[in-house]
């Protein structure tokens, strides 16, 4: 239920922060659509963070490992394939 | 077109696309590129704004499916392990294999995945009087779980998770080559090889296809082919796409949901193979 809340009050700033942007034009507005990008754009992940802290606090050993194995993969890969580019 | 119309235009495509993206568990940027570029956007233009629509209509859609316990997270983590190794080296292959080679290929496996989705008739997992309305969720240390099904408790267990997790490398292969979210591929992979009930599957697929567009975004962003005041239409229209498709995926029986993905899945082989 935490998680739900937690992602749900991301969303509604990620929102808020893309009417903002979309009414407010200039910097000042893709500042804004830049914060509801980021919002948005790292929401997964940490909601993969929160489930490994929560399956390490609760002893599921084995999937608070898998969970952060998987965010390992994806930063090494995020930077070899960036690095390769 | 004056900009208060295109923007308009940005906003209720990112919607109708988010909206059946997330009944079906495919994301929705498959059908949004294609049609954003059907105006004034090149291709490379519009695969950012496709992940911003994947990630939005993903994150929007997750607020109901984790309250309703469709979402099964460990069966997430275990599955994207596979897929994002082969990702990363699907990235890697891009620019190897000719575009339309690539195009035919995931057009023949989205009308496979659309066939194993329509052939099987009726429901795998049955509803269990046994089990109270507080068993919703997944169980701590397993990949089972149960999950709603016109308000009674169903128990499911995914099986086949070796073969389905080298599948999933697959599909990630195939999806780093494309660019997509992979939702095509890994919702009937869930569903149909490691027999996930429908709605799990799809709602499960719609959390780690943002998780996997969020990456491919980051990288390009670092290339600078985000435009930010385009991308916040599209969140404005996946968020309420999003959640809409949740809502509705509530309310549908399983195989109607397998009915929409395939039906969604020919769609968007005739789409490439029309692009092609």
């Amino acid at each position: 239920m935490t998680l739900a809340r937690w992602n749900s009050t991301a969303i509604v700033l990620a929102c808020l922060a893309a009417i903002v942007g979309v009414v407010v034009r200039g910097d000042i507005g893709i500042a804004f659509d830049v914060a509801a990008l980021l919002l948005l754009g790292t929401l997964p992940m940490l909601r993969v963070v929160v489930l490994a802290v929560s399956w390490a606090r609760a002893g599921d050993r084995r999937y608070a490992f898998a969970a952060s194995a998987v965010l390992a993969v994806m930063m090494i890969g995020t930077v070899f394939v960036s690095v390769w580019r | 077109m004056s900009d208060l119309a295109r923007d308009g235009l940005i906003i209720v495509l990112a919607l109708m696309t988010s909206t059946v993206g997330s009944i079906g568990g495919l994301g929705g940027a498959i059908l949004l590129v294609p049609l954003l570029t059907l105006g004034d956007m090149t291709i490379a233009q519009a695969a950012p704004l496709g992940l911003v629509s994947v990630i939005a209509g993903s994150v929007a859609a997750g607020r109901a499916q984790v309250r309703d316990g469709a979402v099964n997270h460990r069966f997430a983590v275990v599955t994207e392990l596979g897929a994002s190794s082969g990702a990363i080296g699907g990235v890697l292959l891009a620019g190897a294999i000719s575009e339309r080679a690539l195009t035919w290929v995931l057009a023949a496996l989205a009308v496979v995945a659309a066939a194993g989705g329509a052939i099987r008739k009726g429901v795998r997992w049955k509803p269990d009087a046994s089990l109270g309305a507080d068993s919703v969720g997944e169980q701590f240390g397993t990949l089972a779980g149960v999950y709603r099904l016109n308000d009674q408790p169903v128990p499911y267990r995914p099986s086949r998770m070796p073969l389905g997790v080298a599948l999933m490398a697959v599909a990630g292969v195939v999806t780093g080559v494309a660019g997509v979210g992979g939702g095509f591929l890994k919702t009937p992979l869930s569903s149909e090889v490691m027999r996930l009930p429908a709605k799990v599957a799809a709602a499960t697929s719609t959390f780690t296809i943002g998780l996997t567009a969020s990456t491919a975004l980051l990288l390009m962003a670092l290339d600078g082919r985000v435009v930010a005041s385009d991308a916040a239409l599209v969140v404005l229209g996946s968020v309420a796409g999003g959640t809409i498709g949740s809502k509705l995926q509530r309310y549908l029986s399983p195989p109607v949901v397998r009915r929409v993905t395939s039906l969604l899945l020919v769609v968007i082989a005739l789409v490439m193979v029309l692009r092609a």
